[in-house]
């Protein structure tokens, strides 16, 4: 026991005294939080709307007037419609609404009137949304032509045709942020313990102190648990930290238990040490430790755990390979007990994958790490 | 403790091969309590692959051992309560100071009371001022003496140096030595491997190394006289030139058993005859080539000398082992040929 609380004194002190792992560890995660933090946003707002009015009426310009109303903000007014090429293609405008000449002739005429929207799919979300804004706000135009129709002479006016789509994007500012920083939060934990771990044990490999640690009478599993508490400490005032700033500076605040959201994230911070362990087994020194990190562990974690795309939306034959990754189930839990505030009833099947990584991933590392010694 | 034998060290058939080199050969040795004991080589002897296995950081192959009575396979964990290790690299945590360092490797080896002896040995290493600061920000040589400080924190009975003045300055270097010596009154039986034998002429016994194999292992004197060789040292003009020709004259080689350039000087080494027949025969030769000789004494074979010597030896045995071994395998090589020959012939 004196020889754990003295390797975990002693790491202390490095991660005290060693800029690197104390700005790794402690600090950087907060600075990127924040900046991530408000990068992650997907919502759509002020699209860029270039104009080409061929009708020029009192209807058209109500029609252009309901669409700055809402998400549109009309940057051009064009007169050719080849001009409308090159707004979108060097991206000035993001959508451009074509009204034909013969749009008020149409309305008035109580017949079907066509308007056209050509948008730019580069950015195939972003399209659908403003598509989606849209058919909205058209659809809105014909309510109203046909409420004041009907009001002046109770006959049904036909206005243009239009399908709503209603979409989960529509949420207001708030919604989306919700989703992201719980899943920001858990990628940032992850990279800076398995760096700050694998490269720490690396270190002491090269500097040869794992050497005179293996010629001295401590056994291997308190050379793992004084490496790695420390760590695990770091990392959950660290996550302390990240909670905080999430609900002042994003106001993204715990719906859920606290306390149990910490203990599933112990799990979690132990089954990444594990990770951190196996790669510092495989590394000879710590450049190549943070490589293997950046180039094999964080790709995968990124793009399949359902971080970046749903895991629903993913082939079936490449959705079982995101069972294997651990934050797949952190994110079901972290986004369940941020968003949804819901408890053990219904995360437990997470927890458990999650806890079976945790000891498959150390067990090997555990017994690697052992072998190395000998 | 295990008093059964007087031994503090001893190894029976220790091997330990890395893929096909085998790195140390069937490598037997005792070490006395209380000696200070040198093995000494050229890089790639297998001095540190021996001083691991002792230590219990690499298993060996092959053969066993055993530290102050305790078995180094079975028995590590005892091994490693009474041993101290002084690595190559002097490995200490860069980012703890002085007193933080000794203070973790007292902790991990279970002493209590560790102040008072860190005292002792910061007084010893004259490192007390400097205590404060970080690992890091020491020079290399009291890198080295925190190292040995931290190696001794919890009175190991022996301690193995692994190369401890390698990369030294002279001055710390002269330091050092006089810490062991202090060692060594105390009765702490030190183990030491140095490629420098000027050093190993200060231990009690050493060992000479090469290649996996022990060539010879007595005190420093006996390693000298061993050879029963006689030298005289030369110094005279152009004397690369004139070493060139001592190797290559016929009558020369046959006198002499060997000659060594040791950079300004030539050393004559020989069994037979005596030092006037020698110097005599030098004379002729050097002026023959029109070489002045200038100063001739005779001087005692130093453990370079025989050490040389044996290499040589050793080596040339081996390349000799080696061709031989290769015309054996190709002539089983021809006789396979000619078998499929004459199969195919068939």
């Amino acid at each position: 026991m004196q020889a754990i609380l003295a390797l975990i004194r002693k790491q202390f002190i490095e991660i005290r005294t060693s800029a690197q792992l104390r700005s790794l560890t402690l600090i950087a995660p907060l600075i990127q939080f924040i900046i991530f933090g408000f990068a992650g946003n997907l919502d759509v707002k002020e699209i860029n709307l270039a104009v080409l009015d061929d009708d020029q009426s009192p209807e058209s310009r109500e029609l252009v007037q309901d669409f700055t109303a809402s998400y549109f903000k009309v940057i051009k007014y064009i007169s050719q419609s080849r001009e409308a090429d090159a707004l979108l293609a060097d991206g000035e405008a993001k959508m451009v609404l074509v009204i034909p000449p013969d749009f008020s002739k149409q309305v008035l005429a109580k017949r079907t009137a066509a308007v056209q929207a050509l948008i730019d799919g580069a950015d195939a979300n972003s399209a659908s949304i403003a598509s989606g804004y849209a058919s909205a706000t058209v659809a809105a135009y014909s309510q109203k032509r046909l409420a004041d129709a009907s009001s002046r002479q109770s006959v049904i006016l036909k206005v243009a045709s239009v399908n709503v789509e209603t979409r989960v994007w529509y949420n207001p500012d708030l919604k989306s942020k919700r989703f992201f920083i719980p899943g920001i939060l858990g990628l940032l934990i992850l990279i800076t313990t398995v760096i700050a771990s694998s490269t720490s044990i690396v270190k002491e490999r090269e500097v040869g102190t794992l050497e005179q640690l293996v010629v001295s009478p401590v056994k291997p599993y308190q050379i793992i648990i004084g490496k790695l508490a420390p760590f695990t400490i770091t990392a959950s005032i660290t996550l302390m930290n990240l909670l905080i700033l999430a609900a002042l500076v994003f106001g993204v605040s715990m719906r859920g238990n606290l306390l149990l959201f910490f203990l599933l994230t112990l799990v979690y911070l132990i089954t990444i040490l594990g990770l951190g362990l196996f790669i510092s087994t495989i590394s000879k020194t710590q450049q190549q430790a943070s490589f293997t990190t950046s180039f094999f562990v964080l790709p995968p974690f990124l793009f399949l755990s359902g971080y970046s795309f749903p895991v629903e939306n993913m082939p079936a034959w490449l959705q079982p390979v995101s069972y294997l990754i651990p934050l797949r189930y952190y994110l079901t839990i972290i986004r369940g007990i941020f968003l949804k505030g819901i408890g053990l009833e219904e995360l437990w099947p997470s927890l458990v994958a999650l806890l079976i990584c945790g000891i498959v991933i150390f067990t090997a590392s555990f017994l690697r790490f052992k072998k190395n010694l000998e | 403790m295990n008093m059964t034998n007087g031994l503090a060290i001893e190894a029976i058939g220790l091997t330990k091969k890395f893929g096909d080199v085998s790195a140390v050969n069937d490598l037997s040795f005792t070490v006395n309590r209380g000696e200070m004991f040198a093995f000494v080589g050229p890089d790639g002897a297998g001095k540190t692959t021996t001083i691991r296995m002792l230590c219990g950081i690499l298993a060996p192959d092959a053969g066993s051992g055993t530290l102050l009575g305790f078995d180094i396979k079975t028995q590590s964990e005892e091994v490693k309560k009474h041993i101290g290790y002084l690595s190559q690299k002097f490995s200490l945590y860069t980012d703890l100071s002085i007193d933080e360092n000794i203070e973790f490797f007292a902790r991990i080896h279970n002493v209590e009371n560790f102040a008072k002896k860190r005292e002792e040995l910061l007084e010893f290493t004259r490192l007390k001022e400097f205590r404060t600061r970080l690992a890091d920000k020491l020079s290399g040589g009291m890198k080295q003496k925190l190292a040995l400080a931290c190696t001794l924190i919890h009175k190991p009975e022996i301690i193995f140096l692994d190369e401890p003045t390698t990369g030294v300055d002279p001055v710390t270097r002269r330091d050092f030595w006089k810490l062991l010596a202090e060692l060594m009154k105390d009765g702490t039986t030190i183990f030491l491997t140095t490629p420098y034998l000027d050093e190993a002429e200060r231990c009690t016994r050493v060992a000479l190394l090469n290649k996996g194999k022990i060539l010879a292992s007595d005190t420093p004197a006996a390693v000298r006289a061993m050879l029963g060789q006689k030298i005289l040292e030369v110094i005279c003009s152009s004397v690369r030139e004139a070493f060139r020709v001592a190797g290559s004259d016929a009558e020369m080689r046959a006198f002499f058993t060997d000659i060594q350039l040791f950079g300004e000087r030539i050393d004559f080494i020989f069994t037979k005859g005596t030092a006037a027949e020698a110097e005599a025969l030098i004379t002729k030769k050097f002026s023959e080539h029109g070489f002045t000789s200038g100063e001739v004494r005779a001087k005692a074979s130093s453990l370079e000398n025989v050490f040389i010597q044996l290499m040589q030896s050793d080596d040339a045995q081996a390349a000799e082992a080696a061709a031989k071994a290769e015309v054996e395998t190709e002539g089983a090589a021809k006789t396979e040929t000619k078998s499929k020959t004459k199969e195919r012939a068939k």
